[in-house]
C-alpha cells in the first residue's frame, strides 16, 4: 500500500513537472530526461529549401509577460521556417540547469541549439561551446552579452558552430526608465532592482546613474530582496517601507521584476493616498495598460522578445547552406518603449499575444526564398524593431 | 512572586523587538521616530505571523514543512480566480478550499508514507508550484482594489486575533499541543508513553494548511495580485515564518509560543525595514538575519549555562550545609 502511494506521488510529481512548461503544445523535457520532439513540428509549414531541421531551445520554464512572448516568437519562427521545435525546460535557474537542458537536447540529435543566459551561466559558455562543437551542432545564445577579450567571447567567436548571441542594451533600459520620471521633474527616487551582482543588474544601475546625473536625481533607497521582489505582496511591503523610510520620495523606478511587483506597488500607493508618486519600470507586466490608464504608471520599457527569432533566421540559413555571416555575430535586441497610456493600449490590444513577425515576413528572411536577403537586412530589421515597427508590419 | 513572573514575561516579550528598534532608532531617528511605522511593521508581519503559527505545531513536533509557501501561493491563486466571480467571499472560499483539499491529501499521504517530512515536503512544493502554474496558465493574476479589504485594518487584525486565540488554545490547553511538545522533546519516550506519532503529525499538517489559507487571504489582499512560482522558488516565502518560529523556540522558556512567534516575526521585519531605511544592500539581509538568529542562540545558551551553574552552586551549598549539620550533630 505504501509503495503504491509512493509510486502515485512520484508519478504525480513527474506529470506536474512535465506540465510546467510551454502550454503551446510542445513537450518540455522533464528534469533529467531527454526531451521529446515537438508534436507541433508536424504542423510546421514546409521547409523553404525542402529540408527540415530540429532546433532545440532551452527555456527557463517561465511564462511571465517578458518570457512568454519571447518563447512564442522563437517557436513561431522555427516552425515558420520549416523546422521542428524541440524544447527543454531548465529544472533550476542555474548554470547546472542550463547544462543539463543542453545535454538533454544534444542527446536527441538536434541540428541547432538556442540557449538563454541565467544566473552563474557565464562560466559555462566555453563548456557549452565545446559540447556543441563535439556534437557538430550550431548554437546561439540570448540575453547574453559577450565582451571582447573575455574567455567566453573567444570560446564562441573561435567556434565554427557558433551562430549568434543577442542581447539588449540594459544600460539604455535603465536610463530610459529613470528618464521617464526625470523628465517629470522628480528629484528623489527609490528603486527596486534585480538581485545584486548580475550583469543585467549592473548595466541597468549604470543607466540609472546616467539618468540621475542628467536629471539631477538622488536615489534615496533601494531594494533587491528576492523574497519581496517576486510577489505582489512583496511589492506592497517594499513600497510601504519606502514611504515610511523616505516620505519625501517622489518616484519609484522598478529596474526589474515589474512583472511581479507592479500590482503591489499600485495597491500600496493607493492605500497610502500617495498616487502623486511617479512610477516607471523595466520588463513588461500583463496589467501595465491598466496602471498606465489609471495614471499610476508613467512609463515602462520591455518587449525585448525578438533576439532568439533573429538567431533562428541566422541558424536556419546556415543549416540550409546559405550563411548570412561568415562567422558568429553579436546582435543587439531592441526594446519596446511605452511612454503613454495610448501606447500601452496599442501594445495590449494589437501586439500582446500576437506574432512579432508574420510567417511570410520570416520566410522572406531565408536566402533560399529571397536570394537578395543579407545580414545587413537582418540588422536593419533588428534595429527597426519597436512599437511603431511592429504595428506597421503586422497591422498592415 | 506572581508579579515578578509577569514582569519577566513582559521583559522577555519586549526586549528583542525593542532592542532592535532602538538600534535603528539611533541610526535613523527620523524614520524610526514615527509612531505610524510601528503599525506598518505590525501590519506587514501579519501574514508571516499566521503562517508561522501554523508551522509551529509541525516544527515543535520535530518536522519541517517547506511546502507551506507553495500551498499559500496556490491558495492565493485559486482565491484570485474565484474572486473574479464571487468577489471577496471568493478569495476566502478559494484559499480555504485549497487548504482543505491539500491539507487532507498531505495528511493522508503523511499517514501512509513513512518518510522524513523535509524530503516529502520538497516533492509537495514542486507539485503545488506546477499545479498553481496550470491554474493560471503561467500568467500573473490580480484582484480589483475594492477586493483588497481583507488586507487592511481592521480585518487583518480580526483574522490575526481569531487565529491567535485558536493557536494559543491549541498550544497551551489541548492534548494535541502537549503531544506535539512531547514528540519534539523526546520522540522515543513519547511514543513509548502511548502518543501516536502519525496521528499528531497528520493533525499538525492539516492545521498548518488552514493557517496557510488564512495567510494566503492576507497575502493576496495586501498585494492585490499574485503569480505562480514553480520549482522551489516558493520556499523563500516560508523562511520569514520559519525564522519567527526559531526565535519563538528560543524564547519559549520565558513566553508562550503564540507571543514568541509575534516577537520573532516582527523583530525580523524591523531589521528588513531598517536595512532599507539605512539604504544598505538587500543582499546583506540574509547575513544580518542569520547573524541575528545566531546571536540570540548564543545569548540564550549563555543564560541557560548561567542558570545551570546557579542551580549547581545552590545544590552544592545545600549539600555542604546538610553535611555540616550532620557533622555538628
Amino acid at each position: 500500500m505504501k509503495k503504491l502511494f509512493s509510486l502515485i506521488l512520484a508519478l504525480a510529481m513527474v506529470f506536474a513537472l512535465a506540465a510546467c512548461g510551454s502550454d503551446s503544445g510542445s513537450a518540455p523535457a522533464a528534469a533529467g530526461s531527454a526531451p521529446a520532439a515537438s508534436a507541433n513540428g508536424e504542423d510546421a509549414a514546409p521547409a523553404a529549401s525542402g529540408q527540415s531541421f530540429n532546433i532545440g531551445a532551452v527555456t527557463t520554464g517561465s511564462t511571465d509577460a517578458t518570457s512568454k512572448p519571447l518563447y512564442d516568437s522563437m517557436e513561431q519562427a522555427i516552425k515558420a521556417l520549416g523546422c521542428n521545435y524541440i524544447e527543454s525546460a531548465m529544472e533550476e535557474d542555474s548554470g547546472d540547469g542550463v547544462l543539463n537542458a543542453v545535454n538533454n537536447l544534444l542527446s536527441t540529435g538536434v541540428d541547432g541549439l538556442i540557449v538563454p543566459n541565467v544566473a552563474s551561466m557565464y562560466g559555462l559558455i566555453p563548456t557549452i561551446a565545446d559540447l556543441c562543437e563535439q556534437n557538430k551542432v550550431y548554437f546561439s545564445l540570448f540575453w547574453t552579452n559577450l565582451d571582447e577579450g573575455t574567455e567566453e567571447y573567444d570560446a564562441c567567436m573561435n567556434n565554427p558552430y557558433f551562430i549568434s548571441t543577442t542581447c539588449e542594451d540594459d544600460v539604455y533600459s535603465g536610463y530610459w526608465a529613470a528618464s521617464v520620471v526625470g523628465k517629470l521633474g522628480v528629484e528623489k527616487i527609490c528603486t527596486i532592482t534585480l538581485p545584486d551582482g548580475f550583469t543585467t543588474t549592473n548595466m541597468r544601475n549604470e543607466g540609472l546613474e546616467k539618468a540621475c546625473k542628467e536629471y539631477n536625481m538622488t536615489v534615496l533607497g533601494s531594494c533587491s530582496d528576492v523574497s519581496l521582489t517576486t510577489s505582489s505582496a512583496g511589492g506592497t511591503t517594499i513600497t510601504e517601507d519606502f514611504l515610511a523610510a523616505y516620505p519625501d520620495t517622489e518616484a519609484i523606478v522598478v529596474l526589474g521584476m515589474s512583472q511581479y511587483v507592479l500590482p503591489g506597488i499600485a495597491q500600496a500607493l493607493e492605500d497610502a493616498n500617495r498616487t502623486d508618486i511617479q512610477v516607471a519600470g523595466i520588463d513588461f507586466n500583463e496589467y501595465q495598460q491598466d496602471y498606465m490608464n489609471s495614471g499610476i504608471l508613467d512609463g515602462i520599457i520591455g518587449g525585448h522578445f525578438a533576439g532568439p527569432t533573429y538567431s533562428v533566421i541566422l541558424m536556419v540559413n546556415r543549416l540550409q547552406g546559405n550563411p548570412l555571416a561568415e562567422s558568429g555575430v553579436i546582435l543587439r535586441d531592441s526594446f519596446i518603449e511605452l511612454g503613454s497610456a495610448e501606447e500601452a493600449d496599442e501594445y495590449a490590444t494589437k501586439i500582446y499575444g500576437n506574432c512579432l513577425y508574420t510567417d511570410e515576413q520570416l520566410a522572406n528572411c531565408l536566402v533560399s526564398n529571397n536570394p537578395d536577403f543579407t545580414y545587413d537586412d537582418l540588422v536593419a530589421i533588428a534595429d527597426a524593431y519597436g512599437l511603431e515597427d511592429i504595428l506597421s508590419r503586422t497591422q498592415g | 512572586m506572581k508579579a515578578k513572573v509577569i514582569g519577566q514575561k513582559i521583559v522577555a516579550t519586549l526586549i528583542i523587538p525593542c532592542a532592535v528598534y532602538l538600534l535603528f532608532l539611533i541610526l535613523r531617528p527620523q524614520v524610526f521616530g514615527q509612531t505610524s511605522l510601528i503599525w506598518t511593521l505590525f501590519n506587514q508581519s501579519i501574514a508571516n505571523i499566521i503562517m508561522a503559527w501554523g508551522l509551529s505545531f509541525e516544527m515543535t513536533a520535530g518536522n519541517m514543512d517547506m511546502s507551506v509557501g507553495a500551498e499559500m501561493i496556490l491558495g492565493s491563486l485559486v482565491g484570485c480566480m474565484f474572486a473574479k466571480t464571487l468577489g471577496i467571499p471568493g478569495i476566502i472560499l478559494g484559499a480555504l478550499l485549497v487548504a482543505l483539499i491539500i491539507g487532507v491529501l498531505k495528511s493522508v499521504l503523511s499517514a501512509l508514507i513513512n518518510m522524513k517530512t523535509m524530503i516529502i515536503s520538497i516533492a509537495y512544493t514542486l507539485i503545488l508550484g506546477s499545479v498553481g502554474y496550470l491554474v493560471v496558465k503561467g500568467e500573473s493574476v490580480i484582484i480589483t482594489s475594492d477586493q483588497t479589504t481583507l488586507g487592511k485594518f481592521p480585518y487583518t487584525l480580526i483574522i490575526l486575533v481569531v487565529a491567535g486565540i485558536v493557536m494559543y488554545v491549541l498550544d497551551r490547553f489541548s492534548v494535541f499541543g502537549a503531544h506535539c511538545r512531547a514528540l519534539g522533546g523526546n520522540e522515543n519516550l513519547a511514543v513509548v508513553a502511548g502518543i501516536k506519532k502519525k496521528t499528531v503529525e497528520t493533525k499538525a499538517i492539516f492545521i498548518c494548511s488552514i493557517y496557510a489559507a488564512l495567510s494566503a487571504i492576507i497575502y493576496l489582499s495586501r498585494g492585490a495580485g499574485t503569480a505562480a512560482q514553480t520549482g522551489l522558488s516558493s520556499m523563500s516565502t516560508v523562511f520569514g515564518a520559519m525564522t519567527g518560529v526559531f526565535i519563538a523556540m528560543i524564547l519559549v522558556k520565558y513566553i508562550n509560543m503564540t507571543v514568541g512567534i509575534v516577537v520573532g516575526v516582527v523583530s525580523m521585519n524591523i531589521i528588513t525595514i531598517g536595512l532599507i531605511a539605512l539604504n544598505m544592500p538587500s543582499s546583506m539581509k540574509d547575513s544580518v538575519n542569520g547573524g541575528f538568529l545566531l546571536l540570540l542562540m548564543i545569548i540564550n545558551d549563555i543564560i541557560q549555562k548561567r542558570e545551570a551553574d546557579k542551580l549547581y552552586r545552590a545544590a552544592s551549598m545545600t549539600r555542604i550545609t546538610e553535611e555540616q549539620a550532620v557533622a555538628a550533630e
